[in-house]
């Protein structure tokens, strides 16, 4: 019995390092490719004399520091603008009730489930017109857009495991509605909010579908759009385009990891009844 | 600075001018604007352009054609096409997603030593932006040198390279390949999550009655995981009916159209050929079949429910 358990136990290790292997081997193989010279990179070994060149290059021959800066500019604003306004909506969603505010909550939840596409056809029309295509304000714009309902239904989360009670005794004590929101509300909403914050971050850092078609020159082009541009029969080789890929997916890897207690909680917003 | 405290004092000491309904509606005001502005007006715009004759390229050749765009797309053997490369898409890998996250997620919850470590290199894709597993994978099993094609071969399971990306029997295998090295993590972990929640009270009864291991999980784990596991599963396929980024990098649609999915064929109809009437209306029967699929599924679910009541 106990050695049978044993054995049995010994499996499940083995089939978790199994499954280790799949899910991070992958991309050890694209870092170690990163280390590589061009003639090496399709041996399947160790890179001879491992170095940085390739990053060197590509950081000295194409402007993937301004793709990165664009990303960078793009993600951080949609974070002020989307958090900022999705938070005092979804504080005033789950204190308060007004007309049409259930309405407007839960139809936030439908637009959310809308496939970008669907946006992409009059966003490049309505964009056009008013001389948005290939900025970066109109990225902003249609990714704080998106992570609007997002924000809303995350913070709801967290909003919602504020004791009311408190709230009520500060209004008690003399505190207006806004003094409650600055003494109680915002020191305590301070780790959801930093939470959704670096969501809503990896959300537009990885936002591909719009940028692909809303920022195809130099001045609005985002990272994803610049890789996908410089797939191999662009003339692009593994090597360069490896390094390039690890450039962009760093700050993804270092925020995950900051971020995985609440993983289920930031990937499920609003799909768990609350 | 004087003046400032003296007034919110004033105003604290006396009842609040406008009532709690109208201050929760000024606080969630401008994200209702910028909401009707950017996304709901937008959307109506589209529906509009529906039923327009609407190529950005031939801007004299516009005008009302009613239900003609539509009519066009549900009898065009391209647009079914694409539907049916998106529902095995999202079937087959959201299946399989769920199978391996499943097993994944019983196999964290058997451990005590090393859990945390395992769950944290596990998840590692979770975030990933689609466009760099779509580029890493299209790089492992590229045919004539990837790293897939050399392990399979050196394991002597084939004997010549196989043409992953390029052949129209592998090509959507391909990209669900992908899409399971990215997604399992989000099934893992949620299953992972459901199954660390469950109270151990009923397991140790479960163990006093002799249940058998596979006995334990089809009538005691399973049902109490339901609820996580339809979460999952809506969130997921609700996701991946809009694959798009992969695509476009491992594939591009092809070859001849065999990973054209409904996201992609919208945009090679309005982006590439610019008929953006006929996109707009194709991007509405996309959003129809998801309305009608979410409510199947939760038909399926409750009626589920019913039964076991």
């Amino acid at each position: 019995m106990r050695r049978r358990e044993k054995w049995q136990l010994g499996l499940v290790y083995l089939g978790l390092i199994v499954a280790v292997i799949f899910f991070v081997g992958p991309l050890v193989y694209l870092f170690i490719t990163s280390l590589k010279p061009a003639v090496e990179v399709f041996d399947f070994s160790l890179p001879s004399s491992p170095s940085l060149r390739n990053y060197r290059a590509i950081v000295n021959e194409y402007p993937v520091l301004v793709y990165l800066c664009n990303s960078s500019i793009v993600s951080l604003t949609t974070c002020v603008l989307g958090v900022g306004l999705g938070a005092l909506a979804s504080y005033a969603f789950t204190r308060y009730r007004f007309r049409f505010s259930h309405t407007m909550h839960y139809s936030a939840l439908v637009l959310r489930m809308l496939p970008g596409m669907a946006l992409l056809i009059p966003f490049y029309l309505l964009f056009s017109k008013y001389g948005l295509v290939d900025t970066k304000f109109g990225l902003i714009l249609s990714n704080t857009a998106f992570n609007l309902p997002f924000v809303m239904w995350t913070l709801h989360g967290f909003f919602r495991e504020i004791p009311i009670e408190l709230e009520e005794a500060a209004k008690i004590d003399g505190c207006s509605r806004l003094g409650v929101l600055k003494h109680i509300i915002w020191p305590l909403a301070i780790p959801g909010i930093a939470v959704t914050t670096i969501f809503v971050f990896i959300n537009s850092w990885n936002e591909f579908d719009f940028a692909v078609v809303l920022a195809s020159t130099d001045v609005a082009k985002t990272m994803p759009v610049a890789l996908a541009g410089m797939m191999p029969e662009y003339g692009i080789n593994w090597d360069h385009l490896s390094a390039a890929g690890m450039l962009y997916i760093v700050p993804t890897l270092i925020l995950t990891f900051i971020v995985q207690r609440h993983l289920v909680q930031g990937l499920t917003a609003g799909a768990v009844k609350g | 600075m004087q003046k400032l405290i003296t007034v919110e004092k004033r105003r604290s000491n006396t009842k609040p001018q406008v009532s709690d309904g109208t201050f929760g509606f000024l606080m969630s005001l401008p994200t209702f604007v910028f909401m009707t502005a950017v996304l709901v007006y937008p959307l109506g715009y589209a529906f509009v352009k529906s039923f327009h004759d609407f190529n950005l390229l031939m801007p004299h050749r516009s005008g009302f054609i009613g239900l003609g765009n539509y009519i066009t797309a549900l009898t065009s053997r391209e647009f079914r096409f694409a539907v049916k490369n998106t529902v095995f898409f999202t079937l087959v890998s959201v299946g399989i997603e769920f199978v391996l996250g499943l097993c994944i997620a019983l196999m964290l919850a058997r451990i005590k030593k090393f859990r945390g470590l395992f769950r944290t290199l596990l998840v590692t894709p979770i975030m990933m932006a689609p466009i760099v597993a779509g580029f890493m994978w299209r790089f492992l099993l590229s045919d004539q040198f990837g790293l897939v094609n050399h392990l399979l071969m050196s394991l002597r399971l084939i004997n010549q390279p196989l043409r992953w990306l390029t052949s129209r029997q592998l090509a959507m295998w391909s990209v669900i390949i992908a899409d399971v090295w990215k997604t399992t993590p989000f099934m893992m972990l949620m299953l992972l999550t459901g199954l660390l929640s469950l109270p151990e009270e009923i397991m140790q009864a479960a163990d006093i009655d002799g249940a058998s291991g596979w006995q334990k999980f089809r009538y005691i784990k399973l049902p109490l995981l339901k609820p996580v596991i339809q979460v999952a599963l809506l969130v997921r396929l609700m996701d991946a009916f809009r694959i798009f980024g992969m695509v476009f990098v491992m594939t591009y649609g092809g070859p001849a159209n065999h990973t054209d999915t409904l996201s992609f064929f919208i945009y090679r109809k309005g982006f590439i050929e610019f008929e953006v009437g006929y996109a707009a209306a194709a991007a509405f029967v996309m959003i129809g079949l998801m309305a009608l699929g979410g409510l199947l599924l939760l038909y399926l679910m409750n009626r589920g429910a019913r039964d076991e009541a």
